[in-house]
Formats: structure tokens, C-alpha cells, sequence
């Protein structure tokens, strides 16, 4: 199960598994997106390279006009992937409570 | 040992997660671990579907408890070899601009896997990759990251 969709206060909010079979959704809402944005991740419960995948490309669009993606509310277990994968260097990332 | 077989899509990553987080109740094994296992085989499945030539069948994925932690393997048949633990290191220390949005899903595996082997049977050309996943300092665990190479000829 996952799910993105956007919170009133103006995150996107994603909940469930982050995986290869959900890239295509994830990718398809956050190429909408055009400005500076938050992740809330407080209810993401994974995340696989496919769904760096989609982090990274959202990333690279929004930078090269100025903006960025920040990701907050990251548990223990996908900050283990993020450092693994370099992601802390790219990405402002605030842990979860 | 047990041993269930997946169809080879994307769309059997759910089942896959349902196996592993079964095996782990059922066995209990540390529930700490899940989130890596359950890394470590997408990226292997998904590596296995995506370079499919279409020759392939359903893919066996089979866990077993060791010491402190599972083994599983993945098994791909008919194939070429290709050993995965010989796929040159991503650097992740590159800047945004010259990150690929692919490549991350074996360096993944490498990271939170203890252990690593490839296998090769040549006469079914049937590949096997095999990782352990254990807790730290466990009796059974290898040092993390190390790889292992068996090539089975005939």
C-alpha cells in the first residue's frame, strides 16, 4: 500500500511502502510539483532505490528552477538507506521525532 | 526452510513482502531485520525482472533462520550468467547534477547485507544469489559487505 497525496498545510504527505511497484505513481504526483516542497515521510515505512529513483529525478527538476524538496519525519530505517545511498548530501533531511 | 515461488512482475512484490514478514512471525526471527530483508530481495527480484528475456519462469525465493538471523536466496532459470557481486561500486559521494536515477538497488543490497554469494550452473543455466542478514556479532555472521563468488561448472 502507498499513498501521496497533499496535507493542509501544504506537505505531501507519503504513508506505506515506497517500492518498484508504486515508482510510477509516486513519480506521476510529484511531477506536478514546481516549487519548494515537504516531504512528510512520518508514515513512509520504506523505501527501495526505486523510490530514491523517483526522490532524486523530483529533485534535479526542482533545483535546476531554484527550488527543492525537503524531507521530513524520516524514520531510523529509511535514514539507514538515505546515508547508504548519499541522499544526506542532496537532500535537507529532518529525523523523525 | 521455507521456499514459495513469485511470478516474475513487479506486481509480485506484495506477495514477496508477505512471505518475508510470515517467515519472520512464524520463525521468530528478530522483526528489526524485516526492513533490510525485505530491501535486499527487491532489489534482487526487480533486478531479475527487469533483465528478464522473457525465457524465464516463476522466480523461487527461498528463507531459512541462521544464527541471529535468515539467509534467502533467489533463484533465476534460464539465464546468462551475470554476477552481480562483480558490478563495479556506485559513488555516492557525486553531486546531484551527475547522480544517476538508477544503479542505487545492488549498492543497496551490498550495504545491508552481511553477505553476498552468486552461483552459477552452467548446464541448466540456473543463476543463484544467495545473502545472509543476521544481527550484529552473531556466530553465524560474516564481516558486512563481504561477497562471495561459487561458479558451478560442469
Amino acid at each position: 500500500m502507498f499513498e501521496i497525496e497533499r496535507s493542509d498545510d501544504g506537505a505531501v504527505v507519503l504513508r506505506g511502502r515506497l517500492d518498484a511497484a508504486q515508482r510510477e505513481k509516486a513519480q506521476q504526483y510529484l511531477d506536478e510539483l514546481d516549487s519548494n516542497v515537504v516531504l512528510d515521510c512520518r508514515n513512509l515505512e520504506y523505501i527501495s532505490s526505486a523510490g530514491l529513483g523517483v526522490l532524486l529525478k523530483t529533485q534535479k527538476r526542482l533545483m535546476a528552477h531554484g527550488s527543492n524538496l525537503r524531507l521530513v519525519g524520516v524514520n531510523s530505517h529509511l535514514r539507514d538507506v538515505f546515508r547508504y545511498s548519499g541522499f544526506d548530501r542532496i537532500f535537507e533531511i529532518e529525523p523523525a521525532d | 526452510m521455507k521456499r514459495m515461488t513469485f511470478k516474475r512482475s513487479l506486481d509480485s512484490l506484495e506477495e514477496i513482502f508477505q512471505f518475508t514478514s510470515g517467515f519472520f512471525a512464524s520463525q521468530r526471527v528478530d522483526p528489526g531485520l524485516l526492513p533490510a530483508v525485505d530491501l535486499i530481495v527487491e532489489e534482487l527480484f526487480t533486478n531479475v525482472v527487469e533483465h528478464s528475456t522473457g525465457e524465464g519462469g516463476d522466480v523461487p525465493i527461498e528463507m531459512e533462520v541462521v544464527s541471529d538471523g535468515v539467509e534467502v536466496s533467489l533463484t533465476d532459470q534460464p539465464v546468462d550468467p551475470f554476477d552481480i557481486t562483480q558490478v563495479p561500486e556506485v559513488d555516492v559521494s557525486r553531486p546531484l547534477e551527475e547522480r544517476d536515477e538508477r544503479g542505487l538497488g545492488l549498492h543497496l543490497v551490498r550495504q545491508f547485507a552481511d553477505s553476498v554469494e552468486y552461483q552459477y550452473e552452467y548446464r541448466n543455466r540456473c543463476s543463484r544469489i544467495i545473502f545472509r542478514k543476521t544481527g550484529s556479532g552473531g556466530p553465524e555472521s560474516t564481516e558486512p559487505g563481504s561477497e562471495e563468488k561459487r561458479d558451478v561448472r560442469d
